[in-house]
């Protein structure tokens, strides 16, 4: 049998096709361009094929050369985002900020001013705590645009140093309650369960579904424990399983699609 | 479309729990016309025949082909929980392949009981599954720290014991890291044995999962296999699908390989 003969025998269309066809395309929250072109231009291949309308981008934190980078390093990074949301209207920026530069919050008000959509991924130089959070937090109210945050979800067999943890994103969502923090990657690797049920009472807590973890039940468990609105499509540049996550999951198509764009514009206010 | 590894049964650390005819109303839809199940009792009862005799007993007395699809039943096996190869002959009957799990029934993967079973079970013409990792690494349950693991030194030992006593055997790789494929790939190229499409552990730039997989054993020895209900099918799927390799490859990796390793 031929290829098109097995594909034949799917049956019925994916949703992101059929949104496609209705000139309706998903939202991406948390996904990474790079400092090299070739691979920036698979990205929006592959994003073309996912009908990717919409692309929050950050840097990819491997291309600073370290978990702690410089601020040189972040600036450039952050440099690179500008001139691709310049030059790709499906793209809209987001700040790479390594906490522990305090250059970098200077970096990130100006570049917000220049019109910036959030500030993120805050990666894994530092957890998110005391005064390394303050101005970070405080200037994504000021300007009222979402936080990503990287976070581990319970690893086996040990959390890693420096590396914000469920528990930091519910204390630091109490602390902040008119920031709107997006708890990055709930299917990146962890625990999940123990990470919906520790954010479940901090409404200002938005989850990502991207990343690479495959289990079946997790959007079902996350639309159970935080309800419909406060899950956000991501891919984390992963396209073939997230988008195989939300067509797969066992909920209404009106759940889906609220997962796949409607729930990012409320948080971004795009 | 032939999907190489499903499980039935509860698993013990999430709310998974699924009978045949569910493993069969989630991916009849998507166009798989042979399904392999194990039960997942085979891997942590201790007695692992016992999940065996559960997967027969749902099986027998129903008329799967009028469901569309042809299921097919994989033995869990336990190398150290009999007390002659003999026996196998016996346990091993209506199935159509051997599953070993080293990390989840506990043994050495290297060992030479090992290497013994693969023989008998290819004896009578049954292909075996060696079975990775039924979660993501990083997410393994706190409940349980194996004595056993599967690293690259383990798995290159089992492929060297292999060679030497039966390099024809059909063997597969199911649910292995890519780090640990990769270190071994041409081992594993050189021996013929099989690997699939259900792990994901590498991360970056857009990579192309399948493609990787293809690259590194060529296309003739890919398999799918989407660990239903553990996962969700699309996940895998969708991997293979849209993949950026030939149809003709796509089509060896979805059927015609698997065709092969089970001897359909």
């Amino acid at each position: 049998m031929s290829w098109r003969g097995v594909k034949s025998k799917m049956v019925g269309k994916p949703l992101f096709e059929r949104l496609r066809e209705n000139g309706i395309g998903i939202v991406d929250v948390h996904v990474h361009v790079f400092l090299d072109n070739e691979l920036n231009s698979r990205l929006f291949h592959w994003m073309d094929v996912f009908n990717i309308e919409r692309a929050y981008v950050s840097i990819s934190p491997f291309d600073l050369g370290s978990l702690n980078p410089s601020h040189e390093d972040v600036a450039k990074g952050n440099t690179k985002v500008l001139e691709l949301c310049k030059a790709n209207p499906r793209l809209r920026g987001m700040i790479f900020v390594n906490p522990l530069n305090p250059q970098d919050i200077d970096l990130a008000e100006k570049l917000l001013k220049m019109g910036f959509s959030g500030i993120g991924e805050v990666y894994r130089s530092t957890r998110l705590r005391g005064r390394v959070a303050e101005q970070l937090m405080r200037l994504a109210i000021e300007y009222d645009v979402p936080i990503l945050i990287h976070t581990a979800h319970r690893l086996y067999p040990r959390d890693r140093p420096n590396e914000n943890t469920p528990t930091d994103i519910r204390a630091l969502a109490r602390k902040w309650p008119r920031a709107r923090i997006i708890m990055a990657h709930v299917t990146g690797g962890g625990d999940w369960e123990y990470a919906l049920n520790i954010v479940r009472d901090v409404s200002n807590v938005y989850v990502d579904v991207g990343g690479s973890v495959q289990d079946s039940g997790v959007i079902e468990k996350a639309v159970e424990i935080l309800g419909a609105n406060r899950i956000l499509f991501a891919s984390d540049n992963l396209y073939a399983q997230a988008i195989g996550r939300v067509e797969s999951a066992n909920v209404d198509e009106d759940v889906k699609i609220r997962i796949y764009r409607e729930n990012a514009m409320k948080v971004f206010r795009d | 479309m032939i999907d190489a590894l499903t499980f039935t049964g509860s698993y013990p650390f999430r709310r998974v729990r699924a009978g045949i005819e569910d493993v069969v109303n989630v991916l009849r839809p998507e166009g798989f016309t042979d399904i392999f199940t194990l039960r997942f009792e085979a891997l942590f009862y201790r007695d692992f025949n016992e999940g065996n005799k559960d997967l027969l007993n749902e099986y027998r007395g129903r008329d799967w082909s009028e469901h569309g699809v042809r299921v097919h039943l994989l033995a869990g096996l336990n190398p150290f929980y009999i007390s002659s190869i003999n026996e196998i002959k016996n346990i091993l009957e209506d199935f159509k392949a051997v599953v070993l799990a080293p990390l989840y029934q506990g043994f050495n993967i290297s060992a030479k009981r090992v290497i013994n079973i693969v023989r008998a079970a290819n004896n009578p013409n049954l292909p075996v599954i060696i079975f990775g990792y039924l979660e993501d690494i990083r997410e393994m349950h706190r409940a349980y720290r194996f004595r056993y693991s599967l690293g690259i030194d383990n798995v290159k030992e089992f492929l060297e014991l292999l060679k030497k006593s039966c390099s024809d055997a059909r063997v597969a790789l199911i649910s292995f890291p890519f780090k640990t494929l990769s270190a071994l790939a041409n081992e594993l190229s050189k021996l013929s044995v099989y690997i699939d499409v259900s792990y994901e552990d590498i991360y970056g730039p857009m990579y192309d999962y399948v493609k990787a997989l293809v690259n590194m054993v060529g296309e003739d020895l890919v398999i799918f296999a989407s660990k239903t209900p553990l996962t969700y099918v699309k996940s895998v799927l969708f991997k293979a699908l849209y993949s950026e390799i030939s149809s003709d490859a796509k089509t060896k990796i979805l059927k015609h390989n698997a065709k092969k390793f089970f001897g359909l």
